[in-house]
């Protein structure tokens, strides 16, 4: 299939088709047993040919291309249906081992990380080494054919449910900073590593730490050579940003157009207030410009233009956006927005209410707002280092 | 679309315009608030005729090709009703009125100047026509006072009428009122009983067309020019915070203004991918413009203003001078923010809009 506009508007049929004849997923309270509805949910995407879109053929892709796979995001998010599982490792650590991976490791990791028989996480950030990532401690020194990992990861998020975990730690101590750290994969049982829930404030168990007590891994589990880590990380982020913003401005759509409908019997067209419709329109315009963001971006991807300082805009972008949807939801709720099982206005207080909580760590995550700015400030606008 | 030429027109105006905007005689020129030599300069270069259809002698592009000469009109404050000329010109051509060649061409070449009156205004406020003589006052009219021609909206009691009519009419009078926006002057225009021919007029079912079309190409056009000003603005930000030192060092090496500076850049990135994707979305999609072309406008006004608000607060006392040029791009953007629409009243509308529509996000 090539990207001739008649064969994507067929691929969309076809995913739309799929879509609406297939066994959603159960909501549930429980938040293992929605992680193991989402590893069903996965298997059945992955079976029906609908992950790894724009991965190769070779490891259990599909061949086709990045526009392909943004037509399937939007469709996805139209049915209102679930991402495959978690995303760490088909938007971050898969990318990586594709990008800098030998053949084995690729052969050995790719296939089931698509299938979604190998969930990943991600260990970069430590207690002390937030926005300063350089400055992490957790070592990795070597025995004979052995690395041995102590230390201690933080914010790692659905490490409690993860197979695999892509863990960034120090191989060289004599290197200062970003020189000295190596790229591992962990496997998460392995003996010595223990995984410990933090509860986020809208209940989720999301984050997590894990505790690393001279765990022992094979040197063959270093992705790209020794110490050349934070060029693999930084990399990987970049392609975090620019993936990560176009299905989730999917799903913000999805959102506000929920909020719309909510709303849609409260307030008929003629009397609605008028600062409930200024405000309404006011995140729609900041999604439609979003959604000419996502497409440049979508272009910039195809072209193989990443990571750029752009990514860093996208994400600056993504964040405020995203916090304005949940913010009309929880200003439309009024007070019952803190009640449990609350509903007003055709809003559930119990949906958007900890969806803002989430939303508002979307300014740290994956590189806080501040950071990102930094960013754009030396690499887009050529300013001298800031202090 | 073709990005080649639309990449092509963009270059050759910025050539253009960085250059002649710099020379001396059309400095003073504009000193006094609009420059006749530029004004020839620009029109000379046809991008009036843009969207102007083939058969007509136009060169039958689309918005995408026209919407970044106007991004860089904006880069360099160029005064004139070009968005006037650009958009309401191609309406004339197809919308059935009578006109002289000559004066037609004259209106395309420039050396007639067209202002529009009452674009977007409810029926109840336009000047009412009543056997064959209009009554009432155009209030506000950009560049009012330096056109020939007017294209003003009125009612009569069948509903809505747009007639072209020359300014130099007996009884029509003009009266000149001081604006702060340095480029773009503005006139009341009273009618005390004008004389109109029925050949001036077109009725109910014409102007709604030529008015619906008309203020959506504006609302689009407005929005590309403020793109170039917000974006000339950053610019200019920039290289002054390299420039300037306190503190030992560029101001540019402190987070406080680097952080204001890359908000800048953000909402900058984000005016022109809207622009962008608008601009071709209504070249597909003729239904859909005028959704698009308010979407657009509420999306890159407060922005754009925002960018140059960021500018001035860079610069620090410097750019409050009249002096300095960063005053000019303030003041515009400020007066271009509220053609056809503020904000508020644009978001207003598209609120009203979803709450009235389809569950699902409408495609363009």
């Amino acid at each position: 299939m090539t990207e001739a506009a008649g064969d994507l508007e067929q691929y969309r049929a076809e995913a739309r088709e799929w879509l609406a004849a297939v066994d959603a997923p159960k909501s549930t309270e429980d938040y293992l047993e929605h992680l193991r509805g989402l590893r069903n949910w996965h298997r059945a995407l992955y079976e029906g040919g609908w992950v790894g879109i724009q991965w190769p053929k070779r490891f259990g892709g599909q061949g086709l291309t990045i526009r392909h796979k943004l037509i399937f995001e939007e469709e996805l998010g139209r049915a209102r249906l679930p991402q495959p599982s978690t995303s760490i490792g088909l938007d971050v650590v898969g990318p990586t081992i594709l990008r800098y991976g030998t053949d084995a490791q690729r052969e050995r990791f790719i296939p089931p990380l698509l299938a979604g028989d190998e969930l990943w996480g991600q260990g970069f950030s430590e207690p002390d080494a937030g926005s300063d990532l350089a400055s992490l401690r957790t070592r990795a020194v070597r025995d004979g054919d052995e690395l041995v990992i102590s230390g201690q990861k933080i914010w790692t998020s659905w490490a409690s449910d993860a197979d695999w975990c892509a863990v960034l730690a120090r191989t060289d101590p004599s290197l200062e900073r970003h020189r000295g750290i190596s790229y591992l994969l962990v496997e998460m049982d392995s003996p010595g590593l223990t995984v410990r829930p933090i509860i986020h404030m809208n209940g989720d168990a999301e984050f997590n730490e894990i505790f690393f007590d001279d765990v022992r891994i094979p040197v063959d589990n270093v992705l790209g050579n020794f110490e050349e880590g934070w060029k693999l990380a930084m990399d990987t982020l970049g392609h975090e940003r620019s993936t990560f913003v176009l299905r989730r401005a999917v799903e913000n759509r999805a959102s506000f157009m929920d909020i719309v409908d909510g709303l849609r019997d409260y307030l008929d067209g003629v009397s609605a207030e008028a600062d409930v419709a200024a405000h309404l329109g006011r995140v729609y315009v900041e999604l439609r410009t979003m959604e000419a963001q996502t497409r440049a971006t979508a272009r910039r991807v195809g072209a193989g233009d990443v990571p750029t300082a752009l990514d860093s805009v996208d994400k600056l972008s993504l964040s405020e956006t995203e916090q304005s949807v949940y913010e009309l939801a929880v200003e439309c709720l009024g007070s019952e927005r803190m009640v449990v099982g609350g509903r007003t206005k055709g809003l559930d207080a119990d949906r958007w209410t900890p969806g803002l909580m989430y939303a508002r760590s979307a300014s740290v995550y994956g590189g806080t707002s501040q950071i990102q700015k930094s960013i754009i400030a030396e690499r887009a606008l050529g300013l001298p280092k800031g202090r | 679309m073709s990005t080649a030429v639309s990449e092509e027109f963009q270059q050759a105006a910025e050539e253009l315009l960085s250059g002649t905007v710099r020379q001396e005689e059309i400095r003073a020129e504009l000193a006094e608030g609009f420059s006749a030599s530029l004004w020839g300069r620009v029109m000379e270069t046809g991008w009036t005729e843009v969207l102007v259809p083939e058969d007509f002698g136009g060169l039958g592009l689309g918005l995408a090709e026209l919407g970044p000469i106007l991004k860089v009109a904006g880069r360099h404050l160029v005064p004139g009703p070009l968005i006037e000329h650009a958009t309401v010109l191609p309406l004339l051509a197809t919308a059935g009125l009578d006109l002289e060649d000559e004066r037609l061409d004259e209106l395309r070449r420039g050396t007639r100047k067209l202002a529009v009156a009452g674009l977007g205004e409810s029926v109840d406020k336009l000047p009412r026509l009543t056997d064959g003589t209009l009554s009432g006052t155009a209030m506000n009219v950009r560049y009012g006072d330096l056109a020939d021609d007017l294209l003003v909206f009125c009612s009569d009691e069948q509903g809505l009428l747009a007639a072209l009519i020359p300014t130099d009419r007996d009884a029509v009078a003009v009266a000149q009122r001081r604006s702060l926006d340095p480029i773009a002057s503005t006139a009341d225009i009273n009618f005390p009983g004008t004389a109109v021919a029925p050949s001036e007029l077109l009725s109910d079912a014409a102007a709604r067309t030529l008015g619906d079309r008309a203020i959506a190409l504006q609302r689009l056009l407005v929005s590309c020019e403020l793109s170039g000003i917000a974006e000339r603005s950053l610019e200019m930000a920039v290289s002054y915070a390299k420039e300037r030192e306190q503190f030992g060092r560029p101001i540019g090496a402190f987070q406080a203004v680097q952080q204001l500076l890359a908000q800048a850049a953000k909402q900058s990135h984000g005016i022109d991918c809207l622009c962008r994707e608008s601009l071709a979305a209504a070249d597909r999609s003729e239904s859909s413009i005028g959704h698009i072309a308010i979407v657009t406008k509420a999306g890159v006004a407060a922005p754009s203003r925002e960018v140059v608000e960021c500018s001035l607060q860079v610069h620090g006392g410097i750019a409050f001078t009249i002096e300095h040029e960063m005053h000019g791009y303030y003041t515009h953007a400020l007066s271009l923010e509220a053609l056809h629409g503020t904000t508020r009243e644009l978001t207003k509308e598209l609120g009203h809009g979803l709450i009235g529509g389809s569950s699902s996000w409408p495609e363009w």
